[in-house]
Order: C-alpha cells, then sequence, then structure tokens
C-alpha cells in the first residue's frame, strides 16, 4: 500500500500559540484512519490545513504523490479530497435534496453550467434521491434543512460529502451528540461507501475509532503522540498518560 | 411546456398591448422608463437577492452602457440590434473589471469597493467632454429604428422596452433556476460550504456579475432614446443607492417586484416633484419607512395578501 | 519649486486631519457594532453649517468646534435611540438602505433650513490671513486645522489606548462576547460610541468649513472619501486609519496638483489597486473564518 496523504512536518501558529507543531502523517489508500485527542489538541486545525481552509507556516502536504500545499479548497475538492465540517455546515433555506444536489452537480462537472442545466440538475437528483434512500431520510427530501433535527442535519452534512464520491473523505467528529442508534447509523453508511474511499476520522468517543479504524494517530497540544494500530495505540503508555488515563480516571 | 409557465408571459403581453393602445405620450415614455430602469433593478435583484452581493455601483454598468449607445448612435445611427448588442457588450465589459476588483473582499468591503468602482465611472463620463458632453450629457440623439422602420416614437419605445422587460425576467426566472444560479444562492447561503463542494467563489459570483451586466447593458443602451437624453446622472452612486431602494421596495428576490418597486418609486418622485420642493424629503421618507415598516418588500406583502384570500 | 512642494504638503495634511477625524468616527462604528453609516457624511456637513452660524454671530470663536462637537454628537445620540440602535443586528444592506436613506433626508433637511448656496465662515481675526514659507503663502488657518485635528486625533489615541473605558471598546471590537461575560452593557457602550463618532463628524465639518466650506453635496463627497480612508486603513485599526488618512489625503492632494481635471479619478483608482494588492487594508486585523 502506498501513501494517499502525506502530511510532512506541518505546522500552524495563531499568533504566539501554536496549535499544531511539526505533524508528520501519513494516510495509506483504502485505510480509516482515527484522528484523536482532546478537546483543543489541533485536530479541526489540522483538518483545515490538509483541505486549504487554512495555510500552514511549515511543512508540506502531498496528495496522490502530488504536492498539493498551494491549490485552493476547491481545487484540493477536484482532486478528490472532501471534508465535512465540525458543526454541520448546510444550506439552511434549501431544501435537503436540493443540498445534496448541490455537491452532485459540481462533481459531474455541471456546478456553473446554465443552459442545458436541466438534465445536470436531474441527474443530480436522482444521485441525491438515491443517498436520501440510502440513509432512510427519502420522506424528507423537500425539507428544509432548517427544519431538520440535528441527528438528521448531521446525516445531512454526511451525504452531501459523499455526493462528491471523495477519494479521501476527512470526517470531523461526523457522530458528536448523536444518540447511538444514530451514531451506529451513520458509521454503517460510511462504512458502505468506504470501498474505494479512504477516510480520515476525527472523533471524541474512543470506542469508536478503536471499532472502525485500521489505525488511529493521537493528537495533543498540537503534536502527535503517536500513530499505530489500535492495539498498539492502547497500549503505548504516553497516550494512556495523556489521554486515555484522563478518561479512565 | 405547462399552462402556467405561459399564461404569465402572456398576460403581460396582452396588458402591453392594451396599455400601448390606450395610453398617451406622456404616459408611454414614463411607462418605457419605469420598465428600462426595471429591467436594470432587476439584474441588480440577481446579484442582491440570491448572491447576497450589494453592489452600491450598479448604475455603472447600467448607465456606461447608455452612454455607449448614445455616443455610438451619434456616429454609427441608432439601429436597434446595434445598440442592444453595443449596450449588452458594454455592461458586460465594465461588470468584468468589476468583478475583478470588488469580488475579491468580504461583503462590506465589496459594497466599498463597488462605490468607489462606480465613482470612477461616473468620473470618466463626468469629466470627459469631448466624448460624454460632461455635466450637461448627450442630447441630439437619432431616434431609434430597425432597417426601414423608425422605433422613436412614444408607442414603439414603450413597446420595445416591454419585450426587454418580459424577455430579461424570463432570463432571470431560467438562471436562477439553473446549476449556476443555484450556485449562487449556495455561495450566499454558506460561502464555507460551497468551496468544501469544489466551487470556486469567485467564478461563481463572476459570472453572474456577467450576466447582471448584460442585463443591465441592454436596459441601459435603449434608455437615452426615451428621452433622447443621457446624463452623467444615470452612473452616479445615488443612482446605485435608489435602484437598491426601488429593489426593496418591490422585495429583493422576488424578480417582478423589481418592476413594481420602480414604478412606485418613479411614480411617486414624479408625482410629488410636481406637487413640492421638498420631493427629496419625501422620497427619503419613502426609503426609511420602506425599511422599518416593509423590509420584506410589496411583492411579498402582496403574495402574503391573495394567499390568504385563497386559504381562508 | 521647493515652497510650492511644501505648499502642497501642508495642505495635503490640512486635508488628512479632516480625513482623520471624520474617518475615525465612522470606522470605531463599523469595526465596534458592524454598523455601516452612510449618513456620516450629514454629520460633517451639519458640524460645518453650525460653524458658519456661530462664527457669523458674533460668540466666542473658539466655541464654534465644542458647540458643533456637542450639537452632533446629540443629534447623533437621538438618532442612535431611533432607529439606528435596533438596526445594528441587521444585514448591512437592511443598515445601508436606513442611513442612506436618512443621509437624504438631512441633506434636504439641510438644503431647506440653510439654503443650497454655498458658505464659507467668516474666520476669527487671529486666524486669518497668510504665513509665508519658503516666500509661499500659506493660509493661517490650515495649520489651525493641522495642528487642532492631529491634537485631537492624538487625544483620542490616548482615550483608547490608556483608558479603561478605550480597553473595553477595544476587546468589544475584537470579541464581543468577552465584553458581555464581562459584564457590560454593550448596549451604553454603543450609544457612548455612536454619540463620539457623530461628534467627530461634526467637529471634522465645523473645522473643514474653513477650509472646504458648506454646501448641500459636501456630505456625500465627504462620506466616500470616509469611507475610503476606513477601508483602506483596515477594519479596527487605529493606526491603519491614520495612515490611510495620510495616503489618501495626499494622494488627493497631490492628483489635484498634476491631474487637476481627472484628479478624483486618479486618486479613486489609486486607492483600488492599493486595495488589490492588500485586500484588507494597510494594517489587516486578524480574521477567524472556522
Ligand atoms: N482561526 C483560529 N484563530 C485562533 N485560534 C484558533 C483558530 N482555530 C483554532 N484555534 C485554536 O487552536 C486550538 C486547536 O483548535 P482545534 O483545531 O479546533 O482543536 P480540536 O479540533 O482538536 O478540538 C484551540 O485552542 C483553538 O482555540
Ligand atoms: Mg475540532
Amino acid at each position: 500500500m502506498t501513501a494517499l496523504l502525506q502530511v510532512e512536518g506541518v505546522g500552524k501558529r495563531f499568533g504566539e500559540f501554536a496549535a499544531i507543531s511539526d505533524v508528520t502523517l501519513d494516510l495509506r489508500g483504502g485505510e480509516t484512519l482515527g484522528l484523536i485527542g482532546p478537546n483543543g489538541a489541533g485536530k479541526t486545525t489540522l483538518f483545515n490545513m490538509i483541505t486549504g481552509f487554512l495555510k500552514p507556516d511549515a511543512g508540506s502536504l502531498r496528495f496522490d504523490g502530488a504536492a498539493i500545499d498551494r491549490l485552493a479548497p476547491a481545487q484540493r475538492v477536484a482532486r478528490g479530497l472532501v471534508r465535512s465540517f465540525q458543526k454541520p455546515m448546510l444550506f439552511p433555506a434549501l431544501a435537503l435534496r436540493e443540498n445534496i444536489a448541490m455537491a452532485a452537480r459540481q462533481h459531474a462537472g455541471r456546478g456553473l453550467s446554465w443552459w442545458g442545466g436541466a438534465r445536470a440538475t436531474r441527474a443530480a437528483n436522482d444521485e441525491a434521491d438515491r443517498l436520501l434512500i440510502e440513509a432512510g431520510l427519502q420522506h424528507r427530501a423537500e425539507a428544509r434543512v432548517a427544519d431538520l433535527a440535528y441527528g438528521e442535519q448531521r446525516m445531512a452534512d454526511l451525504l452531501i460529502a459523499l455526493a462528491l464520491r471523495p477519494r479521501l473523505l476527512l470526517l470531523d467528529e461526523p457522530t458528536a451528540g448523536l444518540a447511538p442508534d444514530e451514531a451506529r447509523r451513520l458509521l454503517a453508511i460510511i462504512r458502505r461507501h468506504d470501498e474505494g474511499t479512504s477516510v480520515m476520522l476525527i472523533t471524541h468517543e474512543v470506542e469508536i475509532a478503536f471499532a472502525a479504524c485500521d489505525r488511529i494517530a493521537v493528537l495533543n497540544l498540537g503534536r502527535l503522540l503517536c500513530l499505530d494500530t489500535p492495539a498498539a495505540v492502547q497500549a503505548h503508555p504516553a497516550v494512556r498518560e495523556a489521554y486515555l488515563g484522563a478518561l479512565a480516571a | 411546456m405547462s399552462l402556467s409557465r405561459l399564461a404569465l408571459p402572456m398576460a403581460g403581453l396582452a396588458a402591453m398591448a392594451a396599455v400601448a393602445a390606450l395610453s398617451g405620450d406622456f404616459q408611454l415614455r414614463f411607462l418605457a422608463e419605469i420598465l428600462l430602469i426595471g429591467t436594470a433593478v432587476l439584474s441588480l435583484d440577481l446579484l442582491i437577492g440570491f448572491g447576497g452581493l450589494i453592489s452600491l455601483g450598479h448604475a455603472a454598468l447600467f448607465g456606461s452602457a447608455a452612454y455607449a449607445a448614445a455616443i455610438a448612435a451619434q456616429h454609427l445611427g441608432a439601429s436597434l440590434p446595434v445598440m442592444l448588442g453595443i449596450g449588452i457588450a458594454m455592461g458586460t465589459a465594465v461588470a468584468a473589471l468589476m468583478g475583478l476588483v470588488i469580488l475579491r473582499a468580504g461583503s462590506l468591503f465589496l459594497l466599498i469597493l463597488a462605490l468607489l468602482f462606480g465613482q470612477i465611472v461616473w468620473e470618466i463620463c463626468f469629466h470627459w467632454r469631448e466624448v460624454t458632453g460632461g455635466a450637461d450629457g448627450l442630447r441630439g440623439l437619432p431616434p431609434l429604428s430597425l432597417g426601414p422602420w423608425a422605433l422613436g416614437d412614444a408607442r414603439s419605445l414603450f413597446v420595445l422596452a416591454g419585450l426587454l422587460a418580459l424577455g430579461s425576467l424570463g432570463v432571470a426566472r431560467s438562471f436562477v433556476a439553473s446549476p449556476l444560479g443555484r450556485a449562487l444562492i449556495g455561495t450566499r447561503e454558506q460561502p464555507i460550504r460551497m468551496q468544501a463542494l469544489g466551487y470556486t467563489l469567485f467564478s461563481v459570483r463572476f459570472r453572474a456579475l456577467l450576466v447582471a451586466g448584460a442585463m443591465a447593458g441592454a436596459a441601459g443602451s435603449l434608455y437615452p432614446f426615451v428621452n433622447l437624453y443621457v446624463g452623467p446622472q444615470s452612473v452616479h452612486w445615488t443612482l446605485s443607492a435608489t435602484m437598491i431602494i426601488m429593489l426593496v421596495i418591490g422585495g429583493v428576490g422576488s424578480l417582478w417586484g423589481a418592476f413594481l418597486g420602480t414604478a412606485v418609486y418613479l411614480a411617486l418622485q414624479t408625482y410629488v416633484g410636481a406637487w413640492t420642493d421638498r420631493w427629496q424629503l419625501c422620497v427619503g421618507l419613502l426609503f426609511v419607512l420602506t425599511v422599518l415598516v416593509m423590509p420584506q418588500g410589496l411583492a411579498s406583502g402582496f403574495l402574503r395578501l391573495t394567499r390568504k384570500g385563497r386559504t381562508p | 519649486m521647493m515652497g510650492y512642494a511644501a505648499i502642497q504638503v501642508l495642505n495635503a495634511l490640512s486635508f488628512s486631519a479632516l480625513l482623520l477625524l471624520t474617518g475615525l468616527g465612522l470606522s470605531v462604528v463599523l469595526s465596534l457594532m458592524n454598523f455601516v453609516n452612510l449618513a456620516h457624511g450629514s454629520f460633517y456637513l451639519l458640524g460645518s453649517y453650525i460653524a458658519v452660524h456661530w462664527l457669523a454671530s458674533g460668540a466666542p470663536w473658539w466655541m464654534a468646534f465644542p458647540v458643533a462637537f456637542l450639537a452632533t454628537a446629540l443629534a447623533g445620540a437621538l438618532l442612535e435611540r431611533f432607529p439606528l440602535r435596533a438596526f445594528y443586528a441587521r444585514p448591512h444592506l437592511m443598515q445601508v438602505l436606513l442611513t442612506y436613506g436618512l443621509s437624504v433626508i438631512f441633506a434636504d433637511l439641510m438644503r431647506w433650513g440653510f439654503g443650497a448656496q454655498i458658505l464659507s465662515p467668516e474666520l476669527p481675526e487671529m486666524l486669518q490671513g497668510v504665513v509665508f514659507l519658503f516666500d509661499m503663502p500659506f493660509p493661517l488657518y490650515r495649520l489651525f486645522i493641522i495642528g487642532a485635528g492631529f491634537a485631537m486625533a492624538l487625544a483620542l489615541w490616548l482615550l483608547f489606548d490608556r483608558t479603561m473605558w478605550g480597553a473595553v471598546v477595544r476587546a468589544a471590537v475584537s470579541d464581543r462576547g468577552i465584553v458581555e461575560t464581562l459584564g457590560i452593557d454593550t448596549r451604553r457602550l454603543f450609544a457612548a460610541v455612536f454619540m463620539l463618532s457623530a461628534g467627530l463628524g461634526g467637529l471634522s465639518g465645523a473645522l473643514g468649513a474653513g477650509m472646504l466650506a458648506a454646501y448641500p453635496g459636501l456630505d456625500e463627497e465627504v462620506l466616500i472619501l470616509a469611507l475610503i480612508t476606513v477601508v483602506v486603513g483596515g477594519l479596527g485599526s487605529f493606526g491603519g486609519t491614520v495612515l490611510s488618512a495620510l495616503v489618501v489625503g495626499f494622494a488627493l492632494t497631490f492628483s489635484k496638483v498634476w491631474f487637476p481635471e481627472f484628479a478624483n479619478l486618479a486618486a479613486f483608482s489609486a486607492m483600488i489597486a492599493l486595495l488589490l494588492a492588500r485586500p484588507n487594508g494597510l494594517v489587516a486585523p486578524p480574521l477567524r473564518q472556522l
């Protein structure tokens, strides 16, 4: 297996505060990599740099062998690097189906079309409906996203990302605030799509990381503590001290 | 094609025919002016109502097209397709330039940069006397024509303006329903998510601005022929602000409300202006009252009323 | 030649002083309350008219400036109470419409009350006349503008940088939430800041009357220049506004010297070029998007 994503020596400061320092990690094609760490460890900041929303102060990023440091967020998406957001970031005034179709149209390269847009719109709506059926949300397709329940919004956030057919899907705490059965359904959908898709999963819930991930990276105070298989991470002394220890106590 | 999609344009055409047959010269020219400025306001609605792009320089697109058409008419004669072509080209070109300047910054800066850009265009029109006539503007334009037919009379101008307005309304509707129009709404609602979907904010907004520029330019190209005059106030930022007011009176995002708002505003200006020197005061009060009392605009108030009427 | 350049530099400085005072008022409201006040030019013009009439009245001349400050601050206070206060949380579009509408009303009221002609104040004797610099005459009053303007700016800087109140305002600019959790009444804070802003507009108008006179339409011209000053300076930065007042003042003055016909055109284009190079202004505040 070759590395799909390589993060090398990446750092980011906000003023005096070092949110990420010298993080190096790689993500192999096809794997699900967990990213865990206490609140404020810098997980979201790392995502923001990988997806181009923040510029690193140091280090470099490669995706599929090519440097992506100078690419804008949209250009990274075009290469298959897709993210979700910690707080669901949807189009509240638009219908659920339209939220997903917005992504599907852009993925089909018709996001900015006008003449002949009707066909693109139909195809995108079909794609959106397919995803909605899969998530069991087809009855909510016409509802304004602002009127959806929180769990439905989280699911919508994921479906939007999936409509872009990612090669690498970066999910920022997708199960936060969900009831256990909602979380299970969401994870099942992620699993169903992870053929041909690699996943990087930020989560707060250690059990989820251990159950769903091939490898786990632990971040603390902006530094990478370790990157290993779940079993090895669980046994890692520094991790136990910094993170699991706090939970166990 | 469904009946309701045809019903509105047909009703519009019928109303136009009736008005054209029944109204006098003065009213027809006044109505033509409403329809042309209304078309420019409609194009502004695409930016504000769907893109959240509050441009305080929209008159620059409309007015520069009006000047371009007027100047061309003095040299080439006022053939309708040539005028429209020049106006659309000018409106689009100025919009492109404007887009490069204003679309790089956030909402507040966009507003002010658009104002600055518009004032630069105004400075050019006001000071480049040999070409634009400076403060006096341009008079003595040849009447509009199409091949052998003269179109300079009030009735023809009204019909032309009406056709342009209807056509623009159709274009605007198709734009809003198209993927591009949807993307524009997306950039207003959630710009960060749009980037995470692979959209480049600039490309979406730039295209919308070009569409609005072309539409405003088409309206601007006919405007000088209504009164056979074009002056620097057609580019000034006060007209840009007035267009926003017209839009708000009519209802932001309602498309046809643009014409309603323009009609209400221009009618007040004309009739109150005839009745008191303090019409500016009245106009200002109208602005303020609109914003305070019905920020949703007349169009939505009207719709709410009719809907209430239908569902008891 | 030397003298001519020196005179133009002083001209630019006196213009910059006016822009600085007007711009600071606009800037603090914009960055603190996120409120776009297109009626700011009206405060300036009102201040000019007050000064013209005060100086003609025979009362002690120097009081024209505090009176203009207080009168416009009072007008600002009333306006803040109704209707502006309700619009702080509204979208910029609504703020723009409301304040533009108000500026149209005020413009017509002032035209009604003060007439449509160009009014110049009768300057007090001690500020009349010219001084000679390198054998070139320069109006004494403009030196007064430079002195008074920059002294006032210095006082404001001390107010914002050295007093508790200023610290609260600065904290509120960078993070509204923090100040609210400290239990400070932001409503009163905003009202006070708006009054200060209006007063500064009026004060710069009073000072500027002796240089630019007072006439209908000046409100708009000043508003546009003040907006440029604020935007070029970068929001929420005192130093940025000072720097940009100088940049705009010099750009306008010297483009009048070099391209008399297209002065504004040249200056505006330069400002746009500057903003393209630095889209967030000369001194850009850090922004947190995500
Ligand atoms: N744009 C920003 N400006 C300033 N500080 C930031 C910014 N983004 C994040 N931070 C800070 O960086 C630290 C890491 O944040 P984040 O990456 O969101 O943590 P996590 O996602 O691991 O909980 C936090 O202390 C946060 O306050
Ligand atoms: Mg986070």
